[in-house]
């Protein structure tokens, strides 16, 4: 799974901190799912696009579609 | 209205800082009756009852990624400890196995022991090994995802 939450938290300014805040997780784990170690939960990511106010697809995408795509 | 902090991050902290100090106050009692031979069973069952309960809310503080860690860290460390003590009682199980001498020597050290010693012993080493196990696990996973 890919996902674009290090360059969506960089277009808002926010920090790992600030993000691990709004989503009531720890640092470390935004750090996990950022760099791929962890795929979030339904519910995680459904909270994620939330705080983004994004669809999840535009956020998450399956290895496969990701590099049929590029 | 709750006197509890609303964030989840902030109720974490304020829980593990609560386990820190009770651990100290464990540990602090188990020195104070090693070094000056005072009573204090019944002072030390009550923080340890505290200890444990304040590790359970922990745990519910936990978010799904800390959680997923500590199921694995479970898993492969006390498995890693299960699979110690099984190597263990393969090696003494044999005649002339060099760690008959280490055995030996460790009955020389502690004094032979009758059935409810060893039984007695067991038990405690067989969780230390697993739990052993676990924070090697973690602490492995934790410097890995740092």
């Amino acid at each position: 799974m890919r996902n674009r939450l290090k360059v969506l938290r960089a277009e808002r300014n926010w920090s790992q901190a600030d993000l691990a805040d709004k989503l009531d997780v720890s640092r470390q784990s935004v750090n996990a799912i950022e760099t791929g170690k962890y795929d979030p939960s339904l519910p995680l990511a459904f909270k994620i696009a939330a705080v983004f106010s994004l669809p999840i697809e535009q956020i998450f995408s399956a290895d496969e579609v990701a590099q049929a795509a590029e | 209205m709750s006197v509890l902090p609303v964030s989840q991050n902030k109720r974490r902290a304020l829980v593990r800082s609560l386990l820190i100090m009770f651990g100290g106050i464990l540990v602090a009692f188990a020195l104070a009756a090693h070094a000056w031979d005072v009573e204090v069973r019944g002072p030390m069952l009550a923080a340890l009852v505290v200890f444990c309960v304040l590790a359970v809310l922990e745990f519910a503080t936990f978010d799904e990624i800390a959680k997923r860690a500590h199921y694995i860290a479970w898993y492969w460390g006390s498995l890693l400890g299960f699979i110690c003590i099984a190597l263990m009682q393969v090696a003494f199980a044999f005649d002339g196995s060099p760690f008959v001498a280490v055995l030996q020597t460790l009955m020389q050290w502690f004094g032979a022991a009758d059935a409810s010693e060893s039984f007695a012993a067991g038990m405690l080493f067989g969780p230390l090994l697993m739990a052993a196990g676990f924070f090697i696990v973690r602490g492995v996973d934790w410097l890995r995802s740092r």
